[in-house]
């Protein structure tokens, strides 16, 4: 790094923490604030026990030269009142050699994903999806469009089809699906300079609740509103249903961070309700403010360093001369 | 998990129970181990790898979660994971740290330590019952029983009570922990090997102790004034070292004193010695006149030389309970002096003069008598044992409850220990930095033991060894009173 860069930095810190820390009019905040609706989560003990399922998925690659070795692996953590905690998933391991790694094993394990929901669906009361529902349907859809995903072309998947087994699974159990983002740039709800979290996550008084819900199609980001738009109508064109997605932010618990909840929806349901519903059903799931079946899903899925050196190792290609081996 | 039947060289059918495998990088005396189950500190472990059968020893245990980590501050939060997700009920992970302690071939209960430390993914079993056996119990002669591995209770614990004469022993321990019963112990089992042993018994725990078929000899702390040397009479008058002109006059006296009536000749003498050496001789008889009646309990003219108060092949106990710490010092000392003395006699007699055979000496409170602050008669006739003992068959076997007291020139001496439980960190540390058998990961275990439970280290056992020592039923004295029922009984009587 240039000295010059930590110089800049002593200059200007006053300004750019000014920009970290904004200072926000009194009438945004009493807006935050009517936004948000306190509620904490119960779940009735004497209700039947739910079985929930969290998916999510990691991967990591080493780049060698002219070709990357990648480890990929989808996890699914199911918690049932009989079971207790089960988990189960699959990996793909293999080399590869294309320009994008990075967004073509992104996109690879949102495919993973989403064949991982749909095998769960008819099996689960709930199924947990790390991230975003809008960001991964704009991923398939520009994926379908698009030519040169090597990647998934390789390995025989289509992005077209797996898009539609998205929307199936989304028309035949809306209620099921649930969306959580641990952090988003989003700014549907408010639209002010930074994502929506930032705001809610300081004007809220660490009370837990919610912020009141709306449909994705009314976002004040315009490129996100046309996307919400882009999704409800090719569901109705694929599986001749009307659903739409709601956002919200949710806190679990005093004081804990806010996370992003999307939700497929119906025309006339009750949004407020469905968000109230899920805060209840994970109540007793929350550890440390987050769903306890994302985060071991999570735990799991993740694929070190030092895993995929240890996969080098067992396929004996630890010493082939990698990428940035000049530095 | 898995059990392995396998067969040995020496056709040995080994029902092998695998307890986990060796990860990461590994020592040929230490390596890192992920288990299947709890790893129990002091289980005895076994490996095989490049044609070396090794004995290992669990030394830390690790229990934990993946998930019910330390970050966690809300109690809540654990609840619901133990409660509600049920995590608690299913995933743990158990490693540690075992030490290796050597391999061994053959039918020997010798361990050797491999050249080459354990390849990681090699198979880790629980030790077999047959291999315990082997260097815990061998069947040679010169090993006595003094408990059961504290993890295989079913395993006799023999140690090699030559190595106990030849290189002494330090019984280290806090009080009521099980040191003096060890003693007893270790005086029964010589004994019933026909051996002799010697007990300075500065409480009184052991005149009572009455073992069948064997004879216990209690002795009164007495010695003959007659066989004082001049060193231990000076000592015993309080003279200084540097109190020239007294240490001349006294000698003068002691030299031409008679059989009989010693502090009678002995004042007599110093007044005829006061024209010579004027305010010297006047300032010894001064001395005699001050500690005359305190000198008259230990000093007995009647009394036989104490070599000649030792029974060979008999339990010797030295009562010195009702004695001062300098009285019994002096005691002690001019014992330890007539007992090297008579035994070396007997060593270059070939045994028709002084003592014939081997015999042990234990120092209870050794921190008194053996201290590191202050110079004790007993600290420098207790050196010249532990330097010369070997030669002459003398075993010293040094018992405290206050180990960072001990001298440590003398401690750094002992070849053998068994240490009980230690809290005091001062006392752990004084240990393992003056106590060549025993190293930091075992000080770390010493407050982790309970009564009656011991680490064994040095020649007198092939391998560290974390042992339950017997209880000997005879000793019925030196444990706890109970102050309560005493009480009760006195108030309705």
């Amino acid at each position: 790094m240039l000295t010059q860069a930590l110089d800049i930095a002593m200059t200007m810190s006053k300004s750019i923490k000014g920009k970290v820390d904004e200072i926000l009019a009194m009438d945004n905040i009493a807006k935050i604030k009517s936004l948000w609706i306190p509620y904490k989560g119960f779940r009735n003990p004497y209700l039947k026990k739910l079985s929930i399922v969290a998916i999510d998925s990691g991967f990591n690659y080493k780049e060698y030269r002219g070709y990357a070795l990648y480890a990929l692996n989808v996890v699914y953590v199911t918690i049932d009142n009989i079971k207790g905690e089960e988990i189960n998933g699959f990996a793909d391991i293999d080399v590869v050699s294309c320009s994008n790694i990075e967004n073509e094993l992104s996109l690879l394990s949102a495919t993973m994903e989403i064949e991982s929901m749909v095998k769960v669906l008819s099996l689960a009361d709930t199924i947990l999806m790390d991230g975003s529902l809008i960001a991964v349907f704009s991923k398939l859809r520009r994926a379908s469009l698009e030519d040169g995903h090597d990647l998934l072309e390789s390995k025989g998947i289509e992005s077209s089809h797996i898009l539609k087994e998205l929307i199936y699974a989304i028309s035949i159990h809306p209620r099921k699906i649930v969306f959580i983002s641990k952090n988003s740039n989003a700014k549907d709800v408010l639209g002010f300079v930074k994502g929506d979290i930032y705001y809610f996550e300081r004007y809220t008084d660490g009370l837990p609740g919610y912020s009141k819900p709306i449909q994705l199609t009314c976002s004040k980001h315009l490129g996100m509103s046309t996307a919400a738009k882009v999704f409800r109508h090719v569901v109705k064109n694929i599986a001749g249903v009307d659903i739409s997605i709601a956002v919200s932010y949710v806190r679990f618990e005093p004081f804990s961070r806010i996370y992003r909840l999307e939700l497929p929806i119906e025309p006339g349901e009750d949004i407020d309700s469905r968000v109230k519903y899920v805060i209840d059903v994970l109540s007793d799931l929350t550890i440390s403010g987050y769903p306890y079946p994302l985060m071991r899903a999570d735990q799991i899925a993740r694929v070190g360093l030092e895993d995929i050196n240890r996969i080098s190792g067992i396929l004996g290609i630890s010493y082939d001369p990698y990428a940035r081996e000049p530095l | 998990m898995a059990a392995v039947q396998r067969e040995n060289t020496e056709t040995l059918n080994l029902q092998l129970d695998i307890v986990g495998y060796i990860v990461g990088e590994s020592k040929p005396y230490k390596a890192d181990i992920v288990a299947f189950r709890p790893l129990a500190v002091g289980e005895y472990l076994y490996m095989e790898y490049y044609n070396y059968r090794v004995l290992a020893m669990v030394n830390t245990s690790i229990t934990g979660s993946p998930v019910i980590t330390n970050n966690l501050i809300d109690p809540r939060d654990v609840e619901r994971l133990v409660k509600t997700i049920r995590y608690g009920e299913k995933i743990y992970y158990y490693k540690g740290t075992v030490k290796i302690l050597g391999s061994f071939n053959g039918s020997s209960s010798k361990l050797y330590m491999p050249p080459i430390p354990p390849p990681p993914g090699t198979e880790v079993y629980k030790a077999p019952k047959t291999i315990l056996s082997r260097i815990f119990s061998p069947d040679e002669k010169g090993f006595i029983r003094v408990g059961t591995l504290l993890r295989e209770m079913d395993i006799e614990v023999k140690i090699n009570i030559n190595k106990v004469v030849s290189r002494h022993l330090g019984i280290l321990a806090m009080t009521g922990m099980g040191k003096s019963n060890l003693v007893a112990l270790i005086a029964k089992k010589v004994a019933e090997l026909g051996g002799t042993i010697v007990i300075f018994d500065y409480h009184g725990e052991y005149t009572s102790m009455k073992p069948l078929n064997i004879i216990t000899n209690v002795v009164k702390p007495k010695i003959n004034p007659l066989n004082l040397d001049l060193e231990e009479v000076a000592r015993l008058l309080n003279i200084p070292r540097n109190a020239t002109r007294q240490r001349m006059a006294l000698r003068e006296c002691l030299e031409s004193i008679g059989e009989s009536n010693f502090f009678i000749m002995l004042k007599k003498c110093l007044q005829s010695k006061i024209a010579k050496y004027d305010i010297s001789a006047q300032k010894v008889l001064d001395a005699i006149s001050v500690y005359e009646n305190f000198l008259k309990r230990i000093l007995d003219e009647g009394i036989e030389d104490v070599a000649n108060n030792i029974i060979l092949g008999a339990i010797n106990i030295v009562d010195l309970s009702d004695l001062h710490l300098n009285q019994a010092d002096a005691i002690v000392s001019h014992w330890l002096n007539r007992t090297l003395e008579a035994r070396k006699i007997g060593v270059w007699s070939n045994g028709s003069q002084g003592i014939p055979s081997p015999l042990l000496i234990v120092i209870e409170e050794a921190h008194a008598f053996i201290s590191a602050d202050n110079e004790t008669a007993t600290k420098r006739c207790a050196g010249s044992i532990v330097r010369e003992g070997r030669k002459f068959g003398i075993g010293l076997i040094v018992v405290s409850q206050r180990p960072r007291g001990l001298d440590p020139t003398i401690l750094s001496q002992l070849g053998n220990l068994a240490v009980l439980r230690i809290v005091h960190p001062e006392d752990q540390q004084y240990v393992a930095r003056h106590c060549e058998p025993i190293t930091q990961d075992l000080v770390e275990e010493l407050p982790g033991l309970n009564i009656g439970e011991a680490i064994l280290l040095g020649e007198w056992v092939t391998v560290p060894t974390i042992a339950k020592i017997d209880l000997v039923k005879e000793k019925i004295s030196g444990g706890d009173i109970d102050a309560v029922t005493y009480w009760d009984r006195s108030l309705f009587s």
